[in-house]
């Protein structure tokens, strides 16, 4: 009996211990990593954005001359950081995202490398509030300015409603959000920023019927009409309905 | 003596061994084939071009469009492995129909790269000709067109996807070519689709006019050049308009300048027109409506005046030649096995005319019976879409109890008022891309009535009555029709019930047809001004239909584009053309498309129609980096000279 | 070695008639004219005339020992075995618009090393005889050379690098826990899909290894190894005593890693049924409450609540789990009747014993045999039946053997 308890024993130790130290792969796993933040070139604060609104591009120009690009999707603070990179010399660019081209930089990624853009937005949503003028009606105002002409066409306008702290583009509940987005009146399928009114730079939005007792977190967006119709967006507000 | 003789027998056997056995070991196996075996004789040519047709880029019932939401790659592509999911159709991404598809997913396309079937018949044009003493008269050049047109499918099946490719017109080799030489770089998207147009006037020089269903003659050359050059026409004229900027754009790889268009849609009239008088619409029956479902069940017929090109099955032949078309289209009610997953937008079903199923206050009109709202339609539209309370004519039901109806009904309103926009609708939609807000389910009471009842089990009864329909429209489930339609076209009604199941249809896919080719010139002419010839086309296409007849003021783009787009629905022409034309990305902004729901109204003891979302109420979105495919990556990495990747990528 | 792999012929140029559908079972393909099949001719492409066999080189260093007067014996041995020459296509190297069809040529190569080690102690204490003995063995495939297609940046080459590498190495993610409050749903950095206005208490969360605010492909890293194991070990134990023995066998194995699959990894699977493990879930307190309102009460369990996407736990540490085992073999009990009582009736040798296979199994994997293959990245479905395969049988046996 005991020599069979501790052939049990023996074998589940054995079990344990080994598997445990088995080595799963004989390569280096990536250990560089770069970070950093997407900062507005005025007034040097992140970015408006969402998860994965835009990407960071990576190209390592010393591996080949066509090197197949890695992307790290944005974070909702405006951060970017990937971990688990290979060390190489890269050619880092802004991929998507509603700012004005900015040039690619080039630079060596070792581990903790870190890279900051200075990036102008198409478009600033300022003055925006968000409060509830009856129980359950939520209304938003903000305005619209461009700080450097010539922008792409607005395709629509339309409010972020979440449950959670990430909300924007991809992040929503529609039926508080895309259903209650404003768009040009027909026949016009954009807004021309050229021509549009003083009233169109500063609208309303009404989102009716929240559900009580929950707690929201409300953006407004603008989507514009470039290559990935990529939206700015204004600050989070916390809106708590009774 | 015994041992003497024992030896002697032994001496004699060892002497006859040694003589005998003296073979050399060195047969070659009989069932290679040498190059003088396939290209000295006829058959052998045939062997080879087989496989050639067999991989052809036809888009056809099989094809898949993407690995995505379920469909794996060995099922994508070309005739996929042991592939029945043809559901996954293009038409339900871009709104023909709605699907399995999640959203937009086949934008990226699945990487096609079919140089090795280029290679195939690059080597048949150089080594043909040294074999022309094997054939009389003119046979090696009808060959050799024929080539040239195979060559051109391929080229087209690539520009149309990634804009311009290496053009490859002779037989590389490796090791004697070194990977510097074999590293050919892009050329433009103009170099290519002139490629395909001259290919394919070689071929039409060259082919003969001989009719084999299946393959290809001087007349399917030409309908391919109607096609192909229309399609550079727009993106010439389209794609300067909209493109996403990118080294790619601007070097000419993707994207045709603005001036070209002019001498594409030129070209493509031309071709359409030498068409005129060797083909006519199919008109064979008076029944227009029994006509038009008939054309596409007579493929194999030799004396169809309107089939150019076909591809042919044959349920007899191997496992995978039949396809599956009926039994994924069709609701399991109507058949063996099998389920359907597609089925057709009321947005596709209102390009015939907006359905009238409100009075003129906006209240719905109430009908007696499911079958009224099909009544009175053009031909063409009740022969492509099956409509609730259309009788499934022709087919045996093993089953008495099964007349054949498509019941399709959605749920009960125990009593309704009101206008159906306000029931179905919180803002009022205007287009699949400004959708409105749909009313929330748990807030369907028929304006200010009681709660709208539904059912995911056609047993499930209130007050008496079944819920849902026998086909449809279920709350779960997607093997019961979304929005209140079933695709007809391509239907064989023939076959009893219990015989429609996978792999068991044989009906051969059209690839080119008359009607496009009117519809291609028609389009080429608006765009270049000619309208008289587009009405002269457009008038033939609309009288077969069963349409009205239209007049000179009709011929615009938006008409005839809207023409097309009845004419070739689920024909895997309209994600293509809203390509082609830049139209996608304003089409498929977020967009939702729409249903036809049938109620029945208790409290009247009749039925009303809700044009409403359709049940999954999925979002499609185009992202303008799709109006071209990605170059597959692995290519590039072998290849640095493909380099720029099309743009947005 | 002898091992022949690659084509048959190739090394003759010419075409291949019929054309087959090799993804299909081989079933001739071709184009039908007229209603006829016409049957498709392919060109073989490249020939290779210098096709041979694989090479297998095999190396063994060990020491057999037997010491301590017999009562310690044993070997251990280290092996180390290179194949050279396997068959590749060169494919990956050619730009693709040369269209070539590469023959087979030998171009690759492997390795598979490991060591073994071997115990057996046996002794006599006057009528009581015992013998205890073990073996332990560990081996790792790993390529050599293997002929791909150029690595776009150094993590292609790290993810997808066959060359030196490991064999069979599992990818996937860590998990990392599972929500239990709303607030922490609420304030989650990561964005699992739609900013996790989908989540709910209970949910599996993973974690974001490349700390890049997603979980996707990019946070996939080594984490198990698939196909058989890496380690095997027995251990045995015999004892005679007078006519009686005793024989006890264990047998195990490491390094072993499974996926459950179908309906062991989910319930509800096709609409149908479930385990009834399944029901030590979470759940809202009261059946109608609403799962995304924070006010809600749960009750707290071990899976999270129906209607989870157990897709998302494939490839994860949470879904590949350790399939190591010890399993008592065999144990045999026997007694043998001497041979002065059998002479009276005739018998020269007579005896009884009850056995038992498979007695226990210790492992971690439930309801599912640790001996039978389980679902694995590279497998199909056929490869483990989904984990269906009926588990070994434990059997009892009575018997004797009797010779007259």
């Amino acid at each position: 009996m005991k020599r069979y308890s501790r052939a049990v024993i023996w074998g589940l130790f054995i079990m344990a211990a080994v598997s445990s130290c088995i080595k799963k792969d004989n390569f280096d796993g990536p250990n560089a990593s770069l970070e950093g933040t997407v900062m507005d070139e005025t007034n040097k604060i992140a970015v408006q954005t969402c998860t994965g609104n835009f990407s960071i591009r990576l190209e390592q120009i010393d591996w080949s001359d066509v090197p197949t690009p890695q992307n790290i999707p944005i974070k909702i603070d405006g951060t970017y950081k990937n971990s688990k990179l290979f060390a190489g010399h890269y050619r880092i660019s802004l991929f998507g995202g509603a700012f004005w081209p900015t040039a690619p930089q080039e630079l060596d990624i070792r581990q903790g490398t870190r890279l900051d853009f200075q990036v102008t937005p198409y478009l600033y949503i300022n003055d925006f509030t968000a409060e509830l003028i009856d129980s359950t009606t939520l209304k938003l105002k903000f305005s619209l300015a461009a700080p450097i002409e010539g922008i792409p066409n607005i395709i629509d306008i339309q409010p972020y409603v979440n449950t959670t702290t990430i909300v924007g583009p991809g992040a929503s509940i529609s039926q508080y959000s895309e259903s209650r987005r404003l768009t040009p009146k027909s026949p016009a399928t954009v807004w021309e920023w050229s021509t549009m009114t003083p009233a169109e730079k500063s609208p309303e939005i009404i989102i009716p019927n929240m559900l009580r007792g929950r707690t929201f977190y409300v953006r407004v967006g603008a989507r514009l009409d470039d290559t990935q119709k990529n939206s700015n967006l204004s600050p989070v507000i916390e809106i708590k309905v009774p | 003596m015994k041992k003497l003789s024992k030896l002697f027998i032994a001496v004699i056997m060892g002497v006859l061994a040694f003589f005998t056995s003296c073979q050399k070991l060195d047969i070659k196996p009989v069932n290679q084939l040498s190059d003088d075996q396939i290209f000295g004789n006829e058959s052998g040519i045939n062997a080879y071009l087989a496989n050639v047709y067999r991989n052809l880029p036809i888009e056809d019932f099989r094809y898949g469009p993407a690995t995505a939401d379920g469909l794996e790659p060995s099922e994508t592509g070309f005739n996929p492995k042991h592939s029945w999911k043809h559901f996954y159709h293009s038409g339900a991404a871009t709104g023909e129909m709605v699907g399995p598809w999640g959203g937009l997913s086949i934008g990226g396309g699945f990487g096609y790269w079919p140089y090795v079937d280029i290679r195939a018949v690059n080597y048949f044009l150089e080594t043909l000709p040294n074999y022309s003493a094997n054939y009389t008269g003119n046979r090696v050049d009808e060959l050799l067109g024929e080539a040239h047109f195979l060559r051109a499918f391929y080229y087209f099946g690539l520009a149309k996807r990634y804009g311009g490719i290496p053009i490859v017109k002779t037989v590389q080799n490796y090791p004697q070519q070194s990977i510097e030489e074999l590293s050919v770089p892009r050329n433009t998207e103009e170099d290519v689709w002139n490629f395909i147009g001259d290919e394919l006037d070689q071929a039409y020089n060259m082919m003969p006019e001989t009719k084999v269903s299946g393959r290809a003659n001087r007349f399917t050359a030409l309908a391919l050049k109607s096609r192909a050059m229309l399609y550079a026409g727009t993106i010439a004229k389209y794609g300067s308009l909209n493109f996403v900027e990118g080294d790619a754009h601007a070097q000419g790889f993707v994207g045709i300048s603005a001036d070209k268009a002019e001498g594409f849609f030129a070209k493509s009239i031309d071709a359409s027109k030498k068409l005129e008088g060797k083909f006519s619409l199919y008109e064979a029956s008076a029944d227009l409506e029994q006509n038009y479902v008939d054309l596409f069940l007579d493929g194999n017929n030799k004396n169809n005046p309107e089939i150019i090109f076909v591809k042919g099955y044959n349920p007899v032949l191997d496992v995978q030649s039949p396809h599956s078309w009926d039994a994924t289209f069709s609701p399991r009610y109507f058949t063996g096995g099998g389920d359907p997953r597609s089925y057709p937008t009321l947005d596709f079903v209102e390009r015939f005319g907006v359905l009238d199923v409100t009075n003129a206050d906006g209240t719905p009109r109430r009908y007696n019976n499911l079958s009224e709202v099909g009544q009175g339609r053009e031909a063409r539209l009740k022969a492509t879409v099956f409509f609730p309370g259309d009788v499934f004519k022709g087919r045996a039901f093993d089953d008495p109890s099964n007349t054949g109806v498509f019941d399709i009904r959605r749920g009960i309103y125990p009593s309704f008022t009101g206008k159906a926009v306000d029931e179905a609708y919180l803002t009022a939609p205007v287009s699949p891309s400004d959708p409105g807000t749909a009313r929330p389910m748990d807030q369907r009471i028929g304006n200010n009535g009681q709660h709208l009842q539904l059912a995911d089990d056609i047993n499930s009864k209130y007050e008496g009555r079944t819920i849902i329909g026998v086909t449809g429209i279920r709350t779960g489930a997607d093997n019961m029709t979304r929005t209140g339609f079933y695709v007809r076209k391509y239907i064989n009604y023939k076959t009893p019930q219990k015989q429609v199941d996978l792999f068991t249809s044989s009906t051969p896919w059209i690839e080119f047809r008359y009607a496009e080719t009117l519809l291609n010139r028609a389009e080429a002419d608006i765009e270049t001004g000619q309208l008289d010839d587009a009405l002269v086309c457009l008038r033939q296409i609309r009288r077969r239909a069963g349409a009205t007849e239209p007049t000179l003021a009709d011929m615009t783009v938006e008409f005839v584009r809207n023409e097309r787009s009845k004419e070739l629905a689920f024909e895997n022409h309209y994600w293509w053309d809203i390509k082609r034309w830049r139209v996608a990305d304003s089409w498929l902004n977020n967009a939702h498309f729409r249903g036809l729901m049938p109620y029945y109204v208790l409290s009247e003891a009749k039925y009303i129609f809700i044009k409403e979302r359709e049940t999954f109420d999925r979002n499609y979105n185009f992202e303008k980096k799709f109006y071209y495919e990605p170059i597959p990556q692995g290519e590039i990495n072998k290849n640095s000279n493909l380099a720029p990747q099309n743009p947005g990528y | 070695m002898g091992y022949d792999g690659g084509t048959a012929f190739q090394y003759l140029p010419g075409y291949i008639y019929p054309t087959v559908d090799a993804a299909n079972g081989n079933v001739t393909v071709g184009t039908i004219w007229d209603g006829r099949l016409i049957n498709g001719a392919v060109t073989r492409g490249l020939v290779n005339e210098d096709l041979t066999w694989y090479t297998s080189i095999t190396k063994n260093i060990g020491v057999d020992f037997n010491i301590l007067r017999n009562k310690l014996e044993g070997s251990i041995d280290f092996f180390r075995r290179d194949q050279n020459g396997l068959v590749a296509k060169r494919l990956g190297q050619i730009p693709g618009t040369a269209g070539i069809s590469f023959p087979d040529e030998n171009l690759n190569s492997d390795r598979s090393q490991g060591w073994e080690i071997n115990l057996l102690h046996r002794d006599r204490i006057s009528k009581f005889a015992y013998s205890v003995g073990g073996n332990f063995s560990y081996a790792r495939m790993m390529n050599r050379t293997v002929v791909q297609a150029p690595f776009g940046n150094a993590y292609d080459q790290w993810r997808n690098g066959q060359t030196d590498r490991y064999k069979n190495i599992w990818w996937g993610v860590d998990y990392a826990g599972q929500f239990t409050s709303y607030d922490q749903i609420y304030k989650y950095e990561v964005n699992s899909g739609g900013g996790n206005n989908n989540v709910v208490p209970g949910d599996y969360y993973f974690e974001d290894w490349n700390e890049d605010g997603v979980i996707n492909g990019d946070d996939y890293h080594p984490i198990a190894v698939y196909d058989l194991p890496l380690i095997n070990f027995g251990f045995n134990i015999s004892a005679s005593y007078k006519g009686i023995d005793l024989n006890i066998l264990f047998a195990g194995a490491a390094g072993a890693y499974t996926q459950y699959a179908e309906q062991y990894a989910e319930p509800l699977m096709y609409g149908r049924s479930a385990l009834t493990k399944f029901l030590d879930s979470w759940h809202t307190v009261n059946p109608d409450d609403n799962v995304f309102d924070p006010n809600t009460q749960w009750v707290q369990g071990k899976y999270p609540a129906m209607g989870y996407n157990y897709g998302n736990i494939n490839n994860s540490t949470k879904a590949v789990l350790d399939a190591s085992y010890v399993r008592l073999k065999t144990v045999e009990l026997g007694y043998t009747f001497s041979p002065d009582l059998l002479r009276k009736v005739g018998v020269k040798s007579f005896r009884m014993y009850v056995n038992s296979y498979n007695l226990l199994t210790f492992t971690k994997l439930e309801g599912v045999d640790p001996e039978h293959p389980g679902q694995i990245p590279t497998g199909d479905f056929q490869y483990g039946l989904g984990g269906y395969k009926y588990p070994l049988n434990r059997t009892f046996n009575l018997g004797a053997s009797i010779t007259f």
